[in-house]
C-alpha cells in the first residue's frame, strides 16, 4: 500500500462524507452500499486495500459534519435524539453556528479520548470481550428495560376532565411503547426471514432505517414550514477547559460502550451516559452528544481494524466485513492516524461549510429541499432493494412517524435491531420464529 | 421572529418552538394544528400497525430462495437462503464448544461450510438430522462472509432435511470413481494401519483379490478412538471419496465398522472403543 496513495484517499473519503453529509436525511451508510456496488462495478476503482480507510474517513467525516444539517435543516438520526433540542433552542436564539461549533468541539475531544484509548484496545478489550460475551443477553436486556422505564407519562395537567388529562398523560407514552414494539416486531421479521432480495441483502436494514429515521424527519420539515431566524457566527465559544473535560469524558463513557456493546447506538449510550454523569450543563450536554457521537459511529468502526479482538460493531463494520480483515496491529495504528487525518480536516470543513450553508440558509426552500431528499432516498431504496424494500420503507415510516408525531423518544426505533438480537443472543430466537410462524 | 410565531410549529403565546404538539410544554397553551398533520398522525398509526402485520404475512408466507453455492457474492452477507446438496466433510457436534458443522457440495465449483451452535446445534443431533458425509441435505440459514470465508449459520434446526443415500453393498474390486459421493457397504481385510494425529488410515484389502486394497480414514473427529488389529475382517459402511486421486471410503461414526473376525479369537466382536 502506498503512502501517498492512501493520504489521497483518505481526504477524497473526508472531502466526499463532508460534502454528502451536509445533505439532511440520507445516512452515510445508505451512501457506502451504493460506493460499494458502484465499485464492484467499476472493477475496483477504489483499491481493495484502501477502501477499508477511505470508507472509515467518511464515517469519521460524517460523524462531524453531519451536526450541521441537523442543527439547521433538523434532519437527526438516533444518535441525535439528544443534541436536536439544545441544538435547535440554541438556533432559535440565533446560535446556531455556536451550537454547531460545541458540538465540533465535543467531536475533537472524541477523536482525542479515540486515541488515548488504544492500550485499552489490546490488553483490556480482548479480556473485557470474553468475560461479557455469556452475559450479553442481559446486558441487552437491561438496557431495553432501561429504556423503557424511563419513559413517563407527561401531561399538562390543563385537560377538563380527568379521562382528558390521563389521555393526554399517557399518549406519549403509550406512543413511545407501540413504537418500541411495533419496531421489534418488524426487526423479528426482517432479520428472520426478509422480503429483500438476496442478492442484496447486505442492505436489508438499509430500507427500515430510510423509513424509521428519515423520512418522518423530512415529513415533518414539509409538514411544519420552519422558518430559520438570523444567525450569528460568533468569533468564540462559551466554553471553559473543565467543561470541555467533562463535557468529553461523559460523551466518550456513552459513545464507547455504544461502540462496544453489540446494537446500542449514540443515543442510547448518550441517554445512559447523561444519567450516569447526571448532566444539567446544556453546553456540557452539547459537547459530551458530540464526542458520544463522534466516539460511537468512528470508535465502532475501528475496532474492526484492530486485529484478533473480532468484534464487528455498527453498521460500517458489518457492511465492510466481507471486504476486509485486519491483520497485523498496524492495520489499527494506520487507522488510527487516518481518524486523526480525517478528523481534523473535517473540524476544519464543518466551520466554513456551517458558514456557506448559514450564508444560503434565507434561500433554501425547505419543503422543497425535503420532497427532493425523499425522492432521492425512495430511488436509492428501489435501486439497492427493489420494490419490496419500498414497501419495508413505507411501514418503517409509519412506524417511526409515532414518535415525531406523537412527541415520544425516536429512540424506541431501535428496538428494530435490539429486540430481535437480544431474542437471539438469548437463545430464544428460533421459539419466537416458530410462534410467529415463520419457519 | 413574527413569522415563526405565527407558525403552528411555535407556541403562539411563549413563541417557543413546540414541533407537532398541541399543547405547548413550556407554557401549556393549547395550538391550533392543520388538519394535515391531524391526518398524518392517523395515517402513521394505521400505516404502522397494519403495515406491520402485512409485512409479517407476506415473510410468513414467502418461500426461503435456493441458492447455488458458487453464486454467494458479498453482496449476500446475511441473506436468508436455502441450499440443498451433498455433505463432503463433517465435524460433529462438540459438547464443550456446543456447536457442530459439516460441509456442503452441490455441485457447484465451491462448497460451503455450515455451522450451528447452542440449541440449535443440540436440536439437530436430536432430531437425528446431524448428516453423515454423502448424505443429500437441504438447510436453509442465515450466511456469514467474510474477505476470506464464508459460512452460513442455521438458526431453525426444523428447517433442515437430511436424506440419507442409498447403501451399495460392494466389493472392494468394484469400487471406481463412478461411486465417488456414493454410500457402500465394503468388507475387507486390515492389511496396513497408519497413526496420524488426526486419526488412523487403515488400509483393507479384497478377502478374494487381495492385490485390490482401499484406504480406510478413520478420523478421531468422526469415529474416535479405535484399534482394528492387522489381519481382521472388518465390514465399513461409508462414503466414498477421494484423496490424491487414490480412493477411500470413510466412516462417519464408530458404529460405520464392525468386526467380523479377529485375528486372535476368531470371534465376532467390536473393539471399537467410542470416544
Amino acid at each position: 500500500m502506498d503512502a501517498l496513495n492512501l493520504i489521497i484517499w483518505i481526504i477524497l473519503g473526508t472531502v466526499l462524507g463532508s460534502v454528502l453529509s451536509l445533505i439532511p436525511s440520507p445516512h452515510i451508510y445508505n451512501v457506502a452500499g451504493v460506493i460499494l456496488i458502484l465499485n464492484i462495478a467499476l472493477e475496483k476503482f477504489i483499491p481493495l486495500d484502501v477502501l477499508a480507510y477511505f470508507m472509515l474517513a467518511m464515517v469519521v467525516a460524517y460523524s462531524i459534519v453531519n451536526t450541521v444539517p441537523s442543527i439547521f435543516l433538523n434532519a437527526p438520526d438516533d444518535s441525535l435524539a439528544f443534541t436536536i433540542l439544545p441544538g435547535q433552542q440554541y438556533m432559535l436564539m440565533g446560535k446556531g453556528f455556536e451550537a454547531a461549533m460545541l458540538t465540533n468541539i465535543g467531536c475533537l475531544a472524541g477523536i482525542i479520548a479515540l486515541i488515548l484509548m488504544t492500550p485499552a484496545v489490546f490488553t483490556i478489550f480482548p479480556k473485557f470481550r470474553i468475560i461479557i460475551r455469556e452475559h450479553m443477553a442481559w446486558i441487552l436486556g437491561s438496557v431495553i428495560a432501561f429504556m423503557l422505564i424511563t419513559e413517563w407519562p407527561k401531561g399538562t395537567d390543563r385537560a377538563p376532565t380527568g379521562l382528558g388529562r390521563f389521555m393526554e398523560a399517557w399518549a406519549s407514552l403509550f406512543a413511545g411503547l407501540l413504537t418500541f414494539v411495533l419496531a421489534g416486531l418488524l426487526g423479528i421479521i426482517i432479520m428472520n426471514k426478509t422480503i429483500v432480495p438476496v442478492e442484496r441483502a447486505f442492505q436489508s436494514i438499509m430500507p427500515v432505517f430510510v423509513g424509521i429515521f428519515a423520512l418522518p424527519g423530512l415529513m415533518q420539515n414539509i409538514l411544519a414550514r420552519i422558518k430559520i431566524p438570523k444567525q450569528h457566527i460568533a468569533t468564540s465559544v462559551d466554553l471553559d477547559f473543565p467543561l470541555f473535560l467533562r463535557g468529553g469524558a461523559a460523551g466518550f463513557l456513552g459513545g464507547i460502550f455504544a461502540a462496544y456493546f453489540p446494537i446500542i447506538t449514540g443515543g442510547i449510550g448518550g441517554l445512559m451516559a447523561g444519567h450516569a454523569t447526571a448532566q444539567r450543563d446544556e453546553r456540557l450536554f452539547v459537547v459530551s452528544q458530540g464526542a458520544s457521537r463522534l466516539v460511537y459511529y468512528t470508535g465502532s468502526f475501528l475496532l474492526a481494524f484492530a486485529p484478533g479482538l473480532m468484534l464487528t460493531r455498527g453498521g460500517m463494520a458489518w457492511i465492510m466485513a466481507p471486504f476486509f480483515t485486519a491483520r497485523v496491529k498496524g492495520d489499527y495504528y494506520l487507522a488510527l492516524a487516518a481518524v486523526a487525518l480525517a478528523g481534523g480536516l473535517s473540524f476544519l470543513l464543518t466551520i466554513y461549510l456551517a458558514k456557506w450553508l448559514l450564508k444560503i440558509l434565507p434561500r433554501i426552500n425547505f419543503a422543497a429541499l425535503s420532497i427532493a431528499v425523499m425522492i432521492f432516498l425512495t430511488i436509492l431504496v428501489y435501486w439497492l432493494t427493489s420494490w419490496t424494500g419500498i414497501i419495508l420503507m413505507i411501514v418503517a415510516t409509519g412506524i417511526g412517524s409515532i414518535p415525531v408525531f406523537f412527541y415520544s423518544r425516536r429512540m424506541n426505533c431501535m428496538a428494530v435491531l435490539l429486540v430481535p438480537i437480544t431474542i437471539n443472543m438469548a437463545g430464544l430466537g428460533p421459539l419466537v420464529n416458530r410462534l410467529l410462524g415463520l419457519v | 421572529m413574527v413569522d415563526i410565531v405565527k407558525d403552528e410549529t411555535f407556541c403562539p403565546s411563549c413563541g417557543r418552538f413546540v414541533g407537532p404538539v398541541e399543547i405547548c410544554p413550556y407554557c401549556t397553551t393549547h395550538i391550533q394544528k392543520r388538519t394535515a398533520i391531524k391526518i398524518y398522525k392517523i395515517v402513521a398509526l394505521v400505516l404502522a400497525i397494519f403495515g406491520t402485520i402485512g409485512v409479517w404475512y407476506i415473510s410468513k408466507h414467502r418461500d426461503i430462495p435456493l441458492v447455488k453455492i458458487d453464486q454467494i457474492a458479498p453482496m449476500m452477507n446475511f441473506a436468508y437462503v436455502r441450499i440443498h446438496g451433498k455433505v463432503t466433510r463433517v465435524y460433529p457436534y462438540d459438547a464443550q464448544k456446543h456447536s457442530l458443522a459439516f460441509v456442503v457440495n452441490d455441485g457447484s465449483e465451491e462448497e460451503l461450510r455450515v455451522s450451528a451452535y447452542r440449541r440449535e446445534a443440540e436440536k439437530i443431533v436430536q432430531l437425528n438430522l446431524m448428516p453423515d458425509i454423502g448424505d443429500e441435505v437441504e438447510v436453509a440459514g442465515s450466511l456469514s462472509i467474510r474477505e476470506n470465508f464464508r459460512t452460513m449459520y442455521v438458526n431453525m434446526a426444523e428447517r433442515m432435511k437430511r436424506i440419507p443415500p442409498e447403501i451399495k453393498e460392494l466389493t472392494i474390486s468394484e469400487l471406481s470413481r463412478k461411486n465417488l459421493g456414493d454410500k457402500v457397504r465394503i468388507t475387507g481385510n486390515v492389511v496396513d494401519a497408519r497413526e496420524l494425529t488426526s486419526g488412523i488410515i487403515y488400509t483393507l484389502s479384497d478377502p478374494n483379490n487381495e492385490e485390490r486394497t482401499v484406504s480406510l480414514p478413520c478420523w478421531k473427529r468422526n469415529v474416535g478412538e479405535i484399534n482394528l488389529a492387522e489381519g481382521s475382517l472388518v465390514t465399513v459402511t461409508g462414503s466414498v471419496t477421494e484423496y490424491r486421486n487414490e480412493i477411500q471410503v470413510t466412516p462417519n461414526k464408530a458404529a460405520d465398522i464392525v468386526v467380523k473376525k479377529s485375528p486372535l479369537s476368531h470371534q465376532k466382536t467390536a473393539v471399537i472403543q467410542e470416544e
